[in-house]
């Protein structure tokens, strides 16, 4: 047995292949098995389309972590650390990669190029060479260790709210990233939520500590990242298995975030009033740390970082931004909700209106009903006139809705798919 | 070959360990501080110390225990009985955290009864200092009337970056709260935020808990009749230049201390362009 195999099986022995992927694994072969491609595919939706039960989520959840284990082992061979022929045995249970659903689940409603890379790698066509050396191992385990920031159950209430964007606390009462950023520009209330016990925390209070830790996170994976330059590759990798969260944190929340920090900028409390030279020096300092946070996450949720894989994994022909236009369905963050509609971002710079006719296969009295801003939305460009593009909400559902084999939300209530679901 | 495996969680919500490939002679114990964790103080050792020619003997561990609001002597009477568990019988206890479901039953990794350590290297940072060393006097104790349960304690050696023993200026030591997650906007909110901590508490200059410290490693000292036992005298203490959360002071018996281009914070954390920390620990190393 060689030292990489040793390795790999020990990963692959280890909470790498959690219960939890095992799990998702065992769905998705009852899921086909049982004939039930279509349920696994209305399983595997967009949330961002059609809201997700609590089952589901949590089915959800263990084909995450299955995706995760899956990308975890592509960069484990990229870096050197895992032999690059796999075993039989993870090869075989890879093949869940290639059912249509889960396709669709990683390529098109959260696009994530690791999984595609490591089906591609075991169906022959490995579209990384590992980088081998005794440097390239330390950062895959660096980055491990990094990874594990995000296990922490605060952090998940922060990722929950930047996913889902509100979580019910019990008795009807939610809170999300509106009340998150409102609480950020109010230092007095935030330094009072600080003060709250852990046994005592609410969603809203651990949120705070999650985002401080996901921004800890930022900061050390972008230094991580940065001393990476000799191995783009790697670099890239490294930042893809996290590009989902960059991509929701980016633009609107992000800036959302920074903006009402802001606040905390200007805010000295009462009891520094009477300030002393060493004390403005450490809160000139405080700022000059929160501007090269800035700097560290603006680099992470910009491009830099992510392009290199998308050009090896897409080429220069077939990127999805390069192909996009008329009939196209794609993935755009509302950018701005007007009394007729809503503006969407579809690719970076570009615009277009969703006219709110185009919104839902119903009737939409008021924009807000449908979509807020700052939401993920996947539409259909329908029309482009020089720089005027049309897009629709409704095309794109119906679409997806058609390939999917689902019948329209209202003619078939939630709680009858839950019920059928295993 | 690889000289150690991929970093682990250890049962209980303990940290982590990096358990060497071959049989392990030396094993370190990293203790984080003030609101740090098992993986975020000593976020890169793991990779440095990977395939070192020097350390392919070492185990390493990463313990990790909720350092925010729990006072620091219960933090460390968990901490005494996790050192009794592991060094107590080392075998038993990587056999029991070491996975096995994917190596078929046949794992190599399996460690032969009977292994013991021949030095044990504990490296705390700013209050894991504290929590060490109230953990080695309760052992010490203990050992007075079990020597044989803890025989181990003698190949102790202590590696202290920024320590807390002497406490800390404790505004500044709250203020670490959110400087230690990555947000410095504490440095004036930071004692509203945490003054009401009881840790807090017992890191004040000359609290119940460090004078209680103090007392007691004194007193630990003397029965060890001129001796400086490597569990009650640290072997290696290093304090960063721009030091503004602990008291430097000399503690005991303790060695010399070297000084660090450093913050409080980033004293203990080596970088691919700053390996000074992993330094300081590669030179304990070759002195134990």
């Amino acid at each position: 047995m060689t030292a990489q195999d040793l390795e790999l099986n020990y990963f692959h022995g280890s909470r790498f292949l959690s219960t939890r992927a095992e799990k998702g694994h065992r769905l998705i072969a009852q899921y086909v098995a049982g004939g039930n491609a279509h349920k696994l595919g209305r399983l595997l939706r967009s949330h961002f389309e059609e809201e997700v039960g609590p089952r589901s989520a949590a089915e959800r959840y263990c084909v995450d972590c299955l995706l995760e284990y899956y990308s975890l082992l592509e960069i484990g061979i990229a870096s050197g650390v895992f032999p690059t022929a796999v075993p039989q045995e993870i090869t075989a249970s890879a093949e869940v990669l290639h059912v249509p659903a889960v396709r669709r689940y990683y390529e098109r409603h959260y696009p994530l190029l690791l999984p595609r890379m490591f089906r591609e790698r075991i169906s022959g066509n490995p579209l990384l060479a590992p980088e081998a050396n005794s440097s390239t191992r330390a950062r895959f385990i660096s980055f491990l260790n990094l990874c594990s920031a995000l296990e922490d159950e605060d952090t998940g209430y922060f990722l929950d709210f930047l996913e889902d964007g509100a979580l019910d606390e019990g008795n009807g009462n939610w809170v999300g990233m509106e009340d998150l950023i409102a609480l950020l520009a109010k230092p007095e209330r935030l330094a009072k939520r600080l003060l709250v016990s852990p046994d005592k925390q609410g969603y809203l209070d651990a949120s705070v500590q999650g985002l401080l830790r996901f921004l800890q996170f930022c900061i050390e994976l972008d230094e991580l990242l940065a001393g990476m330059e000799d191995t783009p590759a790697l670099q890239s990798a490294f930042w893809h298995h996290h590009g989902y969260w960059f991509g929701l944190f980016s633009n609107a929340v992000s800036s959302a975030l920074f903006n009402a920090l802001d606040a905390f900028r200007s805010w000295v409390p009462e009891t520094t009033n009477k300030t002393d030279a060493k004390r403005r020096k450490k809160i000139e300092d405080t700022l000059r740390s929160i501007a090269t946070a800035e700097n560290q996450i603006a680099r992470l949720t910009s491009g830099i970082y992510r392009a290199y894989l998308d050009k090896k994994v897409f080429g220069a022909g077939d990127h999805p931004s390069i192909n996009v236009g008329i009939g196209s369905i794609v993935q755009g963050r509302v950018t701005a909700v007007k009394v007729f509609g809503c503006f969407v971002e579809y690719l970076p710079g570009k615009e277009g209106l969703c006219h709110i006719s185009e919104l839902a296969d119903f009737r939409v009295n008021e924009v807000e009903e449908v979509v807020k801003l700052g939401d993920l939305i996947w539409v259909k460009i329908i029309q482009i006139e020089g720089e005027k593009v049309r897009l629709s909400r409704k095309a794109a559902m119906a679409e997806q809705r058609a390939e999917l084999a689902i019948e329209p939300r209202a003619e078939k209530p939630k709680q009858a798919y839950f019920g059928e679901a295993t | 070959m690889s000289s150690h495996l991929l970093p682990h969680p250890l049962p209980d919500n303990h940290g982590r360990a990096q358990w060497c490939v071959s049989r392990p002679k030396r094993v370190v114990i990293f203790v984080h501080g003030f609101c740090g964790s098992a993986t975020g103080t000593w976020p890169d050792f793991p990779g440095f110390v990977v395939d070192h020619p020097l350390l392919s003997d070492c185990d390493f561990v990463y313990y990790g225990y909720e350092g925010k609001f729990t006072q620091a002597a219960i933090s460390a009477g968990i901490f005494r009985d996790f050192l009794a568990e592991l060094l107590g019988d080392p075998s038993a206890f990587a056999n029991n955290a070491l996975p096995t479901r994917g190596l078929g039953g046949r794992s190599p990794l399996l460690r032969l009864p009977g292994l013991q350590y021949d030095r044990i290297i504990i490296v705390a940072h700013s209050l894991g200092a504290v929590v060490a060393r109230l953990a080695l006097l309760g052992i010490d104790k203990k050992r007075s009337k079990t020597p044989q349960a803890y025989e181990w304690l003698d190949r102790v050696t202590l590696v202290l970056f920024a320590p807390a023993h002497n406490g800390a200026f404790t505004a500044d030591l709250a203020n670490t709260f959110l400087t230690n997650q990555g947000w410095d906007v504490s440095n004036f909110i930071g004692h509203i935020a945490l003054h009401q901590s009881p840790l807090i508490q017992d890191l004040r200059q000359e609290s119940q808990a460090i004078r209680y410290l103090r007392d007691q490693t004194k007193i630990a000292l003397e029965r060890a009749g001129g001796r400086k036992p490597g569990h009650l005298a640290a072997r290696k203490v290093v304090w960063a230049k721009d030091e503004k959360v602990v008291v430097c002071l000399p503690f005991l018996e303790d060695e010399e201390a070297d000084v660090l281009d450093a913050d409080h914070s980033t004293v203990c954390k080596p970088k691919l362009n700053r390996k000074a920390p992993f330094r300081v620990l590669l030179e304990a190393l070759e002195q134990s």
